[in-house]
């Protein structure tokens, strides 16, 4: 199998995601850009796993989407609850740990 | 085989792009979905069937879902302003280059070199990938990650509502952040 | 039997630990008691340990508490060395030390920090007791520093006198150039043996230096500084008489009987190193000859009671050095040994003169105390005729015996001879010249003179019987001594007997003439020889030459170090890295700005850092 082009794949995939983090300013956009970095995690594992002819890389990749799920969640509703406050979603309008 | 590789590999960095850089998140939303199916093919490819079902199941189905709801719930602010701090475009467009550079650099070695030690897989009768084998391992092995990944998901609903749930005191704290 | 050695240790430590932490709670009888019982307690079971020895096999023993440091091949015990050498200096020490307790009951009468003076004095003891037993080079330095910290303590006992605080200081300057000495000198023998124990050292120091003969010269000699700082010997012998500013009883046990004749035991232990260089045995004699004939010269012209008789310490401990030098090392510690009895003799007969004067120690007012203060009288009198080595008296055979031996034996010679009579012809001079001015005569001072009460002069008569008796053991001692040392037979010479004989008797005749008969002769004498008399009573101007060579500079480097040095660049510097923080702490809370993407960015960098420091090793390796 062709694994290293899967790895650079999933590496790509990873630089678009944190790109994509830095650069826009909506936070749901963010998000997605997190699950993208999230994925191309996953594909690194599964990759691995198949190189290696090992589970242990799947049942990781499992458990990162059971985290990834729960993150979203969790981060939608902190969205909506900052949205319910000061009825903008710029990630840039929110410094409260400004220094 | 690698060119079905390839060719995947190219729509998911092409849907992958759509996301970071469409304007309208419900574009985004869509483009995403198109991503995760293209990764579940790959998962596919390389024997990992139960993944790639629920790779669509939990992101093509519920996640994305969730953020598509989510959109319409806050409302499409679809002018989104292009970001004015010009010097952290800069900055991140030359650190994501030598990143990929990087990696491209890679693809030069020898395959061999990349994994030094060869993993023994263990010894176990049945075949690679399978449901079976994935799950005998999750119950045997892996069953307190199992179990904690449940009782995270519990965790996140519970905080869920403890967040979203409105209360005087709530009401009274969000007038003061305004103010 | 031999454990119960330990009880040295253990009952001065305790009664020390116990009087410190009592801090002023006691009541005077208390503090004495358990103050002198202590030691008391260490003399007991020196006693019997030495009965055990001379009756028993006489062999030295190791004991070996636990084992304190174990690096690869270096070990070191904690362990005490029970031997012939051993046990003599222990009965010394703990000895005359329980008299002096004793006496310092009534004497530190009245004291504000009566407990601090008999805690202090048991530290010493238990000091004194760790460099004796002492079985290798690192505990013989820690008890050799330890007792120069006691001395330290004791000499500064009245910390409310400016002179007594700077006299302590003084000798715990000079001693501790020679505990670095000592240090340097067990370091290069460490260098060499890999073993600091003295089973190793001597066994092994002919072997190990035999291509170095330098290295062991330098050894030899940076021990002898320890010695000499100890022991008080030119260069190193200013201290010595400033140390008088100690209570009597202090300047009796530490200044004169015990830790100053610390240097002659170190040369006698070490004798089979020092004897591989023969240079340094030389030095040690005239080292030895020298400061005994200087501090003779100064003791001629002393006006303070105890520094004459601190002044003859010195002289004394040279005629220990020329024995210990010239070969003759049971000689040494049996001088030793008479020295300490007829010493504390005379220091503590001289307190009890200081005492019924209430505090008086200038011998210019005294005079005629001989019917106020006959038993004080009587007892200086013995202590007197034993220093100047009067016949039947203990300072006769061991004074004459070292006389008799630097001229016979292969080293000595008439020159070394010569100065060793002339020294001993002053000694009688000016010890009976403290005698005459302080017991004949009119009385010349102010306080109303009284005896003083049984519990000084009962110590007192104890010394004097020993300072009578303390020489006729000597040829059983020396047999004694052969178990651990080696002792040479004193070469015998009728005339140089008969020599040291008159010369005493010479010495105090003319001291008679001088300070009782025509005591205006002396005057006019002492006019016409001015100059020579200021430099005597300023100490040959040594306080004067340190002070210039080394004080002064010092100081200096200190103003400079202090004024300049410090405020314009030490702390400047300091200054500096708080400014520095400062200002980088300001920049760095102007880039926390509180926005998510910033601190994306920053992760990011930090990311891309560690990826591409993986990818530039990975490709390092390969290529």
């Amino acid at each position: 199998m062709v694994h290293l082009e899967i790895q650079v794949l999933a590496f790509l995939i990873l630089t678009i995601g944190i790109v994509g983090f830095l650069v826009r300013k909506n936070p749901i956009v963010m998000f997605m850009s997190i699950e993208l970095m999230l994925n191309a995690v996953n594909l690194s594992l599964i990759g691995f796993a198949d190189e290696l002819k090992s589970v242990d890389g799947q049942i990781f990749s499992l458990i990162v989407m059971t985290v990834a799920a729960a993150e979203v969640v969790v981060g939608l509703a902190i969205i909506v609850v900052i949205f319910r406050v000061k009825k903008s979603t710029d990630v840039d309008s929110i410094d409260l740990l400004k220094g | 085989m690698e060119t079905l590789v390839i060719c995947l590999g190219l729509i998911a960095i092409v849907t992958a792009g759509g996301v970071i850089s469409l304007k309208n998140p419900v574009y985004c939303a869509v483009s995403l979905i198109g991503h995760m199916i293209t990764l579940a093919t790959i998962f596919i490819l390389l024997n990992a069937e139960f993944l790639a079902m629920v790779q669509v199941i939990v992101y093509a189905g519920a996640v994305v879902v969730l953020f598509l709801f989510i959109i319409a719930f806050l409302g499409t602010s679809g002018s989104e302003e292009v970001n004015k701090v010009t010097v952290d475009r800069k900055v991140i467009l030359i650190l994501s280059v030598i990143l990929v550079l990087e990696i491209l650099c890679m693809l030069t070695l020898p395959e061999k070199d990349l994994i030094k030690t060869a993993y023994m897989g263990q010894e176990n009768s049945l075949p690679f990938g399978s449901i079976e084998l994935l799950s005998h391992e999750l119950f045997s092995r892996f069953l307190i990650p199992f179990e904690l990944a449940s009782v995270l998901l519990l965790i996140a609903a519970v905080g869920i509502l403890a967040l979203v749930r409105r209360s005087k005191k709530h009401n009274e704290m969000i007038k003061e952040v305004n103010d | 039997m031999k454990e119960l050695i330990l009880f040295t240790l253990i009952a001065p430590i305790s009664g020390f630990m116990i009087l410190a932490l009592s801090g002023n709670s006691f009541s005077e009888k208390k503090a004495g008691l358990i103050g002198s019982i202590s030691v008391g307690i260490a003399f007991l079971a020196t006693f019997i340990c030495l009965i055990d020895l001379v009756s028993g096999s006489h062999v030295a023993k190791t004991l070996t508490l636990y084992n304190w440091v174990s690096v690869g091949n270096f070990n070191l015990n904690v362990s005490i060395l029970v031997d012939t050498l051993s046990i003599v200096m222990l009965m010394i020490i703990n000895g005359v030390g329980f008299v002096i307790h004793c006496y310092s009951v009534e004497y530190m009468h009245g004291e504000k920090a009566y407990s601090r003076f008999f805690s202090h004095m048991n530290l010493f003891i238990f000091s004194m007791n760790v460099l004796v037993l002492s079985a290798d080079f690192f505990f013989l330095i820690v008890g050799w520093a330890l007792v120069g910290l006691s001395s330290y303590f004791l000499i500064g006992f009245y910390t409310e006198k400016h002179s007594a605080v700077l006299a302590a200081r003084k000798a715990f300057v000079m001693n501790v150039i020679g505990d670095v000495g000592m240090l340097v000198g067990a370091l290069i023998l460490f260098q060499y043996i890999g073993s600091v124990t003295y089973a190793d050292v001597f066994s092994k120091a002919g072997t190990a230096f035999a291509n170095d003969n330098a290295a062991l010269a330098w050894a030899c000699s940076l021990l002898l500084i320890g010695a000499f700082a100890k022991s008080a010997q030119f260069p190193l012998h200013t201290w010595l008489p400033d140390a008088m500013e100690g209570p009597t009883p202090v300047s009796a046990l530490i200044h004169a009987a015990t830790m100053v004749t610390a240097g002659v035991y170190l040369i006698v232990r070490c004798h089979v190193i020092f004897e591989l260089v023969p240079n340094v045995m030389e030095w040690i004699v005239f080292i030895g000859i020298l400061t005994s004939f200087m501090a003779a010269t100064i003791g001629l012209v002393k006006y303070d009671i105890k520094r004459v008789i601190a002044y003859s310490t010195m002289s004394q401990l040279g005629y220990m050095f020329v024995a210990a030098g010239l070969g003759y090392y049971a000689l040494a510690i049996f001088h030793l040994m008479t020295h300490a009895f007829f010493k504390a003799l005379l220091f503590l007969s001289a307190g009890s003169v200081i005492h019924g004067l209430n505090g008086e120690q200038d011998i210019r007012k005294m005079g005629g105390l001989k019917e106020k203060m006959p038993v004080t009288f009587y007892c200086f009198m013995i202590g007197s005729l034993a220093l100047c080595g009067f016949p039947l008296f203990s300072g006769f055979y061991s004074k004459e015996a070292i006389i008799t031996v630097s001229f016979m034996s292969e080293q000595g010679g008439y020159c070394l001879w010569f100065f060793a009579i002339f020294t001993a012809f002053l000694t009688s001079v000016y010890t009976f010249r403290n005698v005459f001015l302080t017991f004949w005569g009119e009385y010349r001072g102010s306080e109303k003179p009284h005896e003083s009460n049984y519990i000084i002069l009962v110590p007192l008569i104890i010394l004097a019987l020993l300072a009578i008796i303390g020489g006729y053991w000597k040829s059983g001692f020396s047999e004694f001594l052969s178990y651990t040392v080696k002792v040479i037979e004193d070469p015998h010479n009728t005339i140089l007997l008969i020599i040291g004989v008159i010369v005493p008797l010479a010495g105090i005749y003319t001291a008679y003439q001088m300070f009782v008969v025509n005591t205006k002769q002396t005057e006019a004498l002492r006019e016409r020889f001015r100059p020579l008399f200021d430099t005597l009573q300023e100490n040959y101007y040594f306080d004067l030459i340190y002070d210039m060579v080394f004080v002064k500079p010092v100081k200096m480097v200190g103003y400079f170090l202090g004024n300049i040095f410090e405020p314009k660049i030490v702390d400047r510097l300091v200054d500096l890295a708080g400014e520095f923080a400062d200002f980088f702490g300001q920049e760095v809370t102007m880039k926390q700005d509180g926005k998510i993407r910033s601190y994306g960015l920053m992760v990011f960098t930090g990311a891309v850092f560690v990826v591409s420091s993986f990818f530039l090793l990975f490709h390092i390796n390969n290529f």
